[in-house]
């Protein structure tokens, strides 16, 4: 029992050895393209499912050029801008009517 | 024959005297009552004048009312007004008619009752102006709460811009004068507010310094909002840019 125990202990340790090393080699080849220690490699995953908007990255400091809104926005503010022309236009003519030194003029006298 | 008395004769005489003046007095009396144009009426030829404005006067206020009734009160002052003027037509219309159907004995008694039509409705000297006015207020609050809108868009917007900002800032600073003497709804501009209570009145010296106050504040009030839209493109051309 006594020789044999070194023996089986030496085998047993050959094998885990073996195998061991065997799992190991996979896992540490994965280790470096998953688990890369610099975060630009983060965004390289992304585009796989799916690329990421303009709007959606973080503004830089200091930098306004990234909060620009689209043109869309800015389409629609503009037709807002004319809808309020339009009222203001619309006020022109009775601004101008409630002059009351004009209107007065229709006035007249009882013959 | 022979036995008819001299003083028969004049009995006689005088019935049919007095039948005559009954007649002729009874188809004068016809003739006032339908308004004819009898001799002793005076004035006549001064009707189809009073007419003629009377009519013009109720299409006037006809078309003011359709105006206040377009807009959306948003100052609460239409409702009040449009009841004024539909009053004012009526008794304008009512007025005519007494006027056509009547024989006045002078034409001094004419003047007097057409003279109603000018001084207790003042149609042009008071109604006019006084009923633009609330619109123009009704108009200038529509536009003053859309560029607000476009402003408090803006301001999410400009982020750092500097022209934008300042541009920005020149559409608030109008729009805050406009807010000045329009008001902010549902509480009309001092000026403005005014104008709701004026009443026509043989003097109208007091009615016609209110109107003049609003309409200069309309006017004000119009330059500053053309000013803010100005600076409203403005701000988008900046973010453009």
């Amino acid at each position: 029992m006594n020789r044999v125990r070194p023996l089986a202990r030496v085998a047993a340790l050959a094998v885990v050895a073996v195998l061991g090393t065997g799992c190991g080699t996979s896992e540490n080849k994965a280790t470096p393209i998953t688990g890369g220690s610099t975060p630009t490699t983060v965004p390289s995953v992304v585009p796989s499912t799916g690329r990421p908007t303009r709007t959606s990255v973080p503004p830089t400091a200091g930098s306004g050029a990234s909060n620009r809104p689209s043109s869309g926005e800015l389409a629609a503010l503009q037709q807002q801008l004319n809808d309020a022309g339009s009222s203001i236009s619309a006020a022109d003519s009775a601004v101008v009517s409630s002059d009351v030194n004009t209107a007065k003029a229709q006035e007249g006298s009882a013959p | 024959m022979s036995g008819v008395t001299f003083r028969q004769i004049v009995i006689a005489v005088a019935l049919v005297a007095v039948s005559t003046l009954v007649a002729v007095g009874s188809a004068g009396a016809l003739g006032e009552a339908a308004g004819g144009g009898t001799e002793h009426c005076k004035g006549l030829d001064a009707k189809p004048i009073v007419h003629a404005d009377a009519l013009r006067r109720e299409t006037t206020l006809a078309d003011l009312v359709a105006k206040l009734q377009a807009r959306k009160d948003p100052f609460a002052m239409n409702r009040g007004q449009i009841a004024t003027l539909q009053q004012a037509n009526t008794a304008v219309a009512a007025l005519d008619s007494k006027i056509q159907a009547t024989c006045y004995p002078t034409r001094a008694a004419l003047h007097a009752d057409a003279s109603m039509l000018w001084t207790n409705y003042r149609v042009y000297w008071l109604r006019v102006p006084q009923s633009h006015a609330i619109e123009a207020a009704d108009h200038l609050e529509e536009a003053r709460t859309r560029l607000g809108t476009v402003a408090e868009k803006l301001s999410g917007l400009v982020g750092t811009h500097p022209q934008a900002t300042a541009d920005l800032e020149a559409m608030n600073t109008a729009l805050g004068s406009a807010d000045a003497k329009l008001g902010v709804a549902p509480t009309p501009g001092q000026s403005i507010a005014a104008v709701r209570n004026l009443q026509p009145a043989v003097d109208m010296t007091a009615d016609t310094t209110v109107l003049e106050a609003a309409h200069n504040d309309l006017l004000s009030i119009y330059q500053q909002l053309m000013t803010a839209r100005a600076d409203g493109l403005k701000v988008i051309s900046d973010l453009q840019g």
